[in-house]
């Protein structure tokens, strides 16, 4: 691949990887894929690629006080001990009906959120509404959302059903190498009953995380093709730049939207995956 | 909090790029066009890191060194970020829960990024 074509990608890749919360390898893997590039290899380039959007966008949401820290710190023991177990069961386990199990499941998910979100009546701006206060909150927090030009304070729930959760999406991430983002900002939007911005900014600091515990798998295996990193590693943080500073600005719903639509995306991605997987 | 891991993800973040950009252009001024052909291969990340140092003590492999040691950063700057929270939980907030958290995950990944 040409080097400037890859660039233009990566920035691409970092661009949609901020603003949907889902790292680097949510466009990357598939347009890899699309232009000859081995499935492995690209899916070692897209974690590179995760841990380069997760810093540079960080940037942007830890100092907007968007991306909660205490339950990043809490999420990503549980993600990288996932992690460390999925890679333990990747050599006993098919994962052609994994790659189709978590499609599906990102199908079934994005179709009820979807369905959901039309019934539920937008309080405080928000597009669905948070459960009751159950006097069990944890991680509680604010933040000023320029879209709706106002401070909105927030709290998390079901800590340890989420780091459950959060166990089970590493153990995903590290049997299939992808969709730990889309699973992480499931687990804090519905489990966490986080805001939406809030639920995909702090998702990159753990997916962050959780990518640099699989570079070394893929390192030790030759995946990283130095022609395919390079370019890659100075896209990624530009486009993840740019991501970050229009998130900051649009409103929770229409980031929603657009989680909802990658998520259909990623889902069907990994069915055909599994569908076409070689024995 | 947020001020301290923010510069660490921007020094990271830049330090990482700006590597590789300088490798890149060094690597094209010695050979006349983009295009490096180093194996990327290592046992873990930080054996990663420190075969960039090695090749930094070699002009003619500078270039490869460069690329390297910027790859090498822009990985382990989420592992500062989670040491730095980690102290900050402890030092600063005095909050001993989430630093342990913190200083769970920093094991994990010491083990991951050293052994795994």
């Amino acid at each position: 691949m040409p080097f400037v074509g890859t660039v233009l990608i990566a920035i691409a890749a970092g661009f949609v990887g901020a603003v949907s919360g889902m790292g680097g390898g949510a466009l990357l893997i598939p347009m890899l894929t699309l232009c000859g590039i081995d499935i492995k290899s690209a899916i070692a380039v897209s974690v590179v690629s995760s841990v380069a959007v997760s810093n540079s966008a960080g940037v942007t949401y830890v100092r907007g006080h968007l991306a909660n820290l205490k339950a990043s710190a809490f999420s990503e023991v549980w993600g990288v001990l996932g992690a460390l177990a999925g890679a333990s069961l990747t050599l006993v386990t098919e994962r052609r009906w994994l790659f189709m199990a978590c499609g599906t499941l990102f199908l079934l998910v994005g179709v009820g959120m979807f369905l959901g979100s039309r019934r539920t009546l937008p309080t405080r701006g928000w597009f669905w509404a948070p459960s009751p206060r159950s006097g069990h909150e944890v991680f509680a927090s604010s933040y000023y959302d320029r879209a709706e030009n106002r401070t909105i304070a927030y709290a998390g729930q079901h800590p340890w059903l989420s780091a459950l959760c959060l166990f089970g999406a590493g153990v995903m991430a590290g049997l299939l190498g992808m969709g730990v983002g889309a699973l992480t900002i499931l687990v804090y939007g519905l489990v966490m009953r986080f805001p939406p911005k809030v639920a995909l900014t702090t998702s990159h600091l753990v997916v962050g995380v959780m990518a640099l515990a699989s570079a070394s798998v893929y390192l030790e295996a030759g995946l990283m093709n130095l022609r395919l990193v390079v370019p890659v590693v100075l896209g990624a943080p530009v486009g993840a730049f740019l991501g970050s500073a229009l998130v900051v600005r649009l409103p929770n719903r229409a980031l929603l939207l657009l989680f909802l639509v990658l998520i259909a995306v990623l889902g069907v991605h990994l069915i055909v995956r599994g569908l076409w997987w070689a024995a | 909090m947020e001020p301290l891991i923010g510069a660490i993800l921007r020094v990271g973040s830049l330090a990482g790029s700006g590597l590789v950009l300088a490798g890149l252009v060094w690597a094209s001024q010695t050979t006349g066009y983009l295009e490096l052909t180093d194996p990327l291969t290592a046992h873990t990340v930080l054996r990663f890191f420190l075969s960039g140092v090695q090749h930094a003590k070699l002009p003619q492999t500078m270039p490869g060194a460069l690329v390297r040691l910027g790859l090498a950063i822009l990985l382990l700057t989420p592992y500062v970020r989670v040491i730095a929270s980690a102290w900050y939980f402890q030092v600063v907030e005095r909050q001993r829960a989430y630093a342990l958290m913190s200083a769970l995950t920093v094991l994990l990944l010491t083990y991951v990024l050293a052994v795994f």
